[in-house]
């Protein structure tokens, strides 16, 4: 069971470490293409969405490598009871994904039912992209699941690089 | 009787939530999340709670310019796999080699250029900490402005365009991110210079001098001109309006990767590395993003703002009230990390900025220095953690070296407050 979750979170982290990769080649494309007055009506749909889903499928390889951030104060301050401390933020974080799931599946099955469309050019079925949010929240309870179930420490430090 | 007050005070619950889950060591975005759905789930019914949770979050991550986040954040990673730190710090240590001080001031003077590519913090401090702090330590500057060095000078990561937490703000207040940047370049041009002042009066003097030939000089800039002439080019392009933030994100990113491979600095196993880092930093900011706007989004539903932006002017007026905020961001800096009080803090205080008659865009300065505060501020300032990862200086030992650096930036958000031409000039003349 732990196994099958890893592996669909490494799949997770796949698509959001290629996304971030590619992100940079069509916003380069529609740069060069509107310097030749040659606009794409694609581009800045689809990075979006790519980005959304790359934000939101990341959070597989965040929770495995401890980038989100978190007040350690009290934690540090009482090291007894880190693990406590440690439990109270992974059930608030399932909880949290939890939610996520649940809000963002709606969401997707609101679209869908009722054929929503982007309002450009491009008139893209909106449940698609959607489907980053619930899939994100999936990301984000499994690999809680498995720290919690092997009580894998956050490895890497990702953290603090953004700021 | 209980209902009507919780009613009255509902943003005030949500905020009491938010921060009794972060201290319960609650990652800030859920905590933000958590407490607003809480709060709202008080006042309003279930449904609705649940459809706007999800509605306004989607909005908070459909925003096209915060595209530019992953793109400088991969540019500062990739730069710091390809020893960039090293090139920059050999040119600015051959420019700088007969003046006081020197290895300090060729120090700041390479946090402000890599700044000036990676818009973090950060990834300055650890890039350029990495080669400098060796080499401080040796020529006999003492681990505490060694590493005071590096942390204070880091923090330009964060005003010199471009600057991740000036795309946040600008999205979160809706302001031009392009002139943001070019606000930042004269106020962060002031501080570095103030910084290499500080560095360069700074006792005991250190004496050892780099002086080589002019030659020698143009020869080592000349190898790393790919790197140093990067930053112009990114604030000229932003400047001139040829091509939008996001867009020089995306060549930034080109650009590093063909210079790197084309000199043999970086593999594709690099490449790789540098997307895992720049990966979860991105998602780190993105859930803060989108359940920070929905949490700001309940507050000003709510009213909160208004009330606390209303009580401090009543309260406190002109210099007091920015004085006022400035102490609230250094309390908040203690504990918060930047992006997450960027976040909380901007949807309470832009109101009371707004009131005071501030320009959205001399606001977003002030912020941004702020934030910098928040890096160098014990006990949870990055950078000093950065610094501390990568030399193992002590914490504290750090936090003093950075303290005239953390006085510089105090000194700075009065400036910026009470002559805001430092900062609008530039944007102005983009108009």
């Amino acid at each position: 069971m732990i196994g099958l979750l890893r592996t669909i979170g490494r799949g997770m982290t796949a698509v959001s470490i290629t996304l971030m990769i590619l992100l940079c080649v069509p916003i380069t494309y529609e740069a060069i293409a509107r310097f030749f007055n040659a606009p794409t009506i694609w581009v800045f749909e689809t990075t979006l969405y790519a980005f959304i889903l790359l934000g939101f499928c990341g959070n597989a390889l965040a929770v495995q490598s401890g980038s989100h951030f978190r007040v350690v104060l009290l934690r540090e301050i009482f090291p007894a009871k880190r693990r406590m401390f440690d439990l109270i933020a992974q059930l608030s974080t399932l909880a949290f994904g939890v939610l996520i799931i649940a809000t963002g599946s709606y969401f997707v099955w609101y679209s869908a039912s009722n054929a929503i469309l982007s309002a450009t050019l491009l008139e893209v079925p909106l449940w698609i992209p959607q489907l980053a949010v619930p899939l994100g929240g999936i990301g984000l309870v499994m690999q809680t699941i498995v720290q919690m179930a092997t009580g894998e420490a956050p490895v890497g430090d990702a953290h603090g690089i953004g700021e | 009787m209980l209902m009507d007050f919780i009613y009255d005070h509902v943003g005030f619950i949500a905020i009491f939530l938010l921060f009794f889950l972060m201290v319960l060591s609650v990652p800030v975005f859920v905590s933000m999340g958590l407490a607003a759905f809480a709060a709202a789930l008080l006042v309003e019914d279930p449904f609705l709670a649940f459809r706007n949770f999800i509605n306004i979050s989607w909005q908070g991550a459909s925003i096209f310019e915060l595209i530019a986040l992953p793109l400088f954040i991969f540019t500062g990673t990739i730069m710091q796999r390809t020893d960039a730190g090293r090139d920059l710090f050999e040119v600015t240590k051959a420019w700088t080699g007969s003046i006081p001080n020197s290895l300090g001031v060729a120090t700041i003077a390479a946090c402000g250029i890599f700044a000036a590519i990676s818009g973090s913090s950060v990834a300055t401090a650890a890039t350029v900490g990495l080669v400098a702090i060796p080499l401080l330590l040796e020529e006999g500057y003492g681990e505490r402005r060694a590493g005071g060095f590096v942390a204070g000078g880091g923090t330009l990561g964060i005003i010199i365009p471009p600057s991740i937490p000036l795309i946040l703000y600008g999205v979160i207040t809706e302001t031009s991110i392009g002139q943001l940047f070019i606000g930042g370049v004269v106020p962060g041009i002031i501080m570095m210079s103030l910084f290499t002042l500080y560095v360069m009066l700074s006792r005991p003097r250190v004496t050892v001098t780099h002086s080589i030939s002019l030659e020698e000089r143009m020869a080592i800039t000349r190898r790393s001109l790919g790197v140093v002439l990067l930053p112009v080019v990114i604030i000229v392009a932003i400047y001139t309006g040829v091509f939008t933030p996001t867009e020089v994100g995306a060549l930034s990113v080109l650009y590093v990767c063909a210079l790197g491979f084309a000199q043999r600095k970086l593999s594709f196993a690099d490449l790789k590395a540098a997307a895992v880092v720049a990966t979860g930093a991105t998602t780190m900011l993105f859930m803060l993003i989108v359940f920070g706007q929905y949490f700001a989004h309940f507050l000003t539903f709510e009213q909160v703002p208004q009330a606390i932006a209303a009580a401090i002017i009543e309260n406190a007026s002109g210099i007091w009230a920015i004085t006022l905020m400035i102490l609230a961001y250094i309390v908040l800096g203690m504990f918060l990390e930047s992006a997450a009080m960027l976040l909380i803090s901007i949807p309470i205080f832009f109101p009371v900025a707004e009131q005071l008659g501030m320009d959205p865009i001399v606001f977003g300065i002030f912020a941004a220095i702020s934030m910098e505060i928040a890096q160098i501020s014990p006990p949870i300032g990055v950078n000093l953690f950065t610094i501390h990862g990568i030399s193992k200086i002590d914490l504290w030992k750090l936090a003093r070296g950075a303290l005239p650096f953390l006085l510089i930036q105090i000194g700075m958000l009065y400036l910026v407050y009470l002559v805001p031409e430092i900062v609008l000039w530039l944007p102005n003349s983009m108009k």
